[in-house]
């Protein structure tokens, strides 16, 4: 993720390794040990070499480097499933399931070409959409969404910051893995129902 | 709680004003017009032609080049046991202009080396374009992780020493969906404010043709692009004036197939006129143009066949309102020959005195380069015809 830090990125892949699975795999039926079992292995699998070089450079390699709003997702995920940490509420989850498939609309067929607008050089040095998003921000705090805040935030922080390789601010925001595993917990029940408890 | 609620919106306040406060100035980028001497090396004609990648790999492709600040030419292609093999590599060597021999072949790119400097791993590399930058050579290649070519991404090394020793390598991020599908395959262009403008295409579901501009240390901060759609790829860019440049791109349409296509940025790159097709025809495959004297004189290599790459033929057009010319015909394919595509990648560099460089790929076997003088053009023109 850090371009600078190679220990950062591997601990990043690792924790989005680890929420991709737990939230893929039915983990939460398994006793307390087993999950820390579970997360182990998926450790050292991602952190281990094969063929030369450690797993997570072939994740990287397909999967690229996650959003900082996906990664802050991913650690809520972990923490609530295992640590029973309730980082958000029911509703910021249904809120962002909205705002990351009407993002995801409007980013990606764009960006891939399908007209001659490409939504995705909005977010090259563009001061109209922080303003955009520090309006959804209040709108988030007023709410009292205060997970959804500070998710926000942190990544145009981290765009400040330009602790990614890309100084394009979606990339930062969002990547193509952070929707499939937010839209998973609404297509499967069962996923959704570990959030609610 | 209402701790917490103040110290959120304290955090949101802070952070949000840090990232104004810190966002990058828009850059904006004027080109620089090259300039070329009318006379080229010598008044006699001159036309030569050798191989020059040595069979030191089972097949190469795609060769570029580029005229370092002594005058010499650095060429790149790559190589491997075949397209796309794990053991392709980016290799390169320099002709000394000064008496005409070329350098040993050097392996200036490895699968290992970005592996290693990305952090991700590879499985093939290729196409290999550069442009010099003050004293610094810039160059970019393709490299494929999962998949066919058409999931590649765009890698950046720079060196200090016109390409005897290559700094790390570093990944472009250009593309919001995994990174994926972006592809050079013709020269950048280094503009007056220090950034570099790159030609790039995508070809995984949209085929399309696009400029990365990116600063001096090599960050894609702008995009823009030129076509959309499935039809065109492989941009060509020549500047026009400081704001405005000209594109020419391989035909990848299946509604409207067989010729090259044309555009034209109108008052900034941002804006583009649609493709217009040009008379010479396109076998979805590279061309190559470069400016004579004038903006609008060019002189374009290409194949001049609407469905195959069996030949390798160069057009000339006086200004943007003449009809192109076929001139001449470098390649052709006989008539008992098997082989499919023969003659592929076209790559013409236009040197500052005057001469020319051509380089292609011979059977996917060789990388060819011709050289001729403005005499030898001279020529070429004349025995073309009135008219070129």
């Amino acid at each position: 993720m850090i371009s600078a830090i190679p220990l950062l990125t591997a601990l990043a892949m690792t924790i989005a390794c680890i929420a991709w699975f737990t939230l893929l795999l039915p983990v939460n039926s398994l006793p307390h040990a087993g999950r820390v079992l579970v997360i182990v292995v998926i450790a050292l699998l991602v952190i281990l070499p094969f063929a030369d070089y450690p797993g997570w450079y072939y994740v990287r390699a397909i999967s690229g480097d996650s959003a900082v709003t996906a990664l802050l997702f991913y650690i809520a995920v972990i923490l609530q499933q295992h640590l029973s940490w309730q980082l958000y509420r029911d509703n910021e989850l249904v809120l962002l399931r909205w705002l990351v498939l009407a993002t995801a609309i409007l980013l990606y067929p764009l960006s891939l070409g399908l007209t001659q607008f490409d939504s995705y050089i909005l977010g090259y040095s563009n001061p109209w959409l922080l303003v955009v998003l520090f309006i959804i921000t209040l709108f988030f705090w007023f709410r009292q969404y205060y997970f959804l805040a500070v998710m926000v935030t942190v990544a145009v922080v981290a765009y400040s910051l330009q602790l990614l390789e890309s100084r394009n601010l979606w990339d930062y925001l969002i990547d193509p893995l952070f929707i499939v595993m937010v839209m998973l917990t609404w297509l499967r029940p069962s996923l959704s129902r570990r959030f609610a408890r | 709680m209402t701790a917490i609620r103040f110290g959120v919106l304290l955090v949101m306040i802070s952070g949000f004003t840090l990232a104004l406060s810190t966002l990058p100035a828009t850059r904006e980028s004027a080109f620089i017009i090259p300039e070329y001497r009318a006379t080229g090396q010598g008044n006699d004609p001159v036309l030569e032609a050798a191989f020059i990648s040595e069979s030191l790999t089972t097949e190469v492709h795609s060769a570029t080049a580029v005229e370092l600040n002594n005058g010499d030419i650095r060429v790149f292609w790559y190589g491997g046991t075949r397209e796309g093999s794990k053991d392709s590599s980016i290799y390169s060597r320099v002709l000394n202009r000064v008496d005409n021999s070329w350098s040993d072949i050097q392996e200036v790119m490895t699968r290992q080396l970005a592996i290693r400097d990305t952090r991700r791993y590879i499985r093939k590399l290729g196409n290999p374009v550069a442009v010099v930058k003050g004293n610094e050579l810039w160059l970019f290649f393709v490299s494929a992780s999962p998949g066919g070519w058409a999931t590649s991404s765009v890698n950046l090394s720079v060196s200090t020493d016109s390409g005897y020793t290559w700094g790390p390598v570093r990944r472009l991020i250009s593309s919001p969906f995994l990174n994926i599908s972006t592809l050079v395959r013709d020269a950048p262009l280094a503009v007056g404010n220090g950034d570099v403008i790159l030609p790039a295409y995508h070809e995984l579901i949209g085929k399309f043709a696009e400029l990365l501009q990116l600063d001096s240390a090599g960050n894609v901060t702008r995009k823009y692009r030129i076509s959309h759609g499935r039809e065109a790829i492989q941009p060509v860019l020549l500047p026009v004036d400081p704001n405005n440049a000209i594109v020419f791109m391989r035909n990848t349409s299946a509604a409207h197939p067989g010729k090259i296509w044309f555009s034209r940025s109108e008052d900034s790159l941002s804006d583009w006129a649609g493709l217009d097709p040009l008379t010479l025809p396109n076998p979805d495959a590279a061309v190559t143009v470069v400016q004579l004297h004038a903006e609008d004189e060019l002189l374009m290599v290409f194949n001049n066949h609407a469905r195959e790459r069996d030949d390798i033929s160069m057009a000339y057009r006086s200004d943007s309102g003449a009809a192109w010319q076929l001139i001449h015909q470098f390649e052709t394919r006989a008539g008992s020959e098997k082989e499919h595509n023969p003659f592929s990648y076209p790559f013409l560099l236009h040197t500052r005195d005057g001469d020319f460089h051509l380089f292609y790929t011979w059977k996917k076997q060789h990388i060819k380069h011709v050289y001729f003088n403005r005499a030898a053009l001279l020529e070429m023109r004349a025995a073309a015809g009135p008219g070129s």
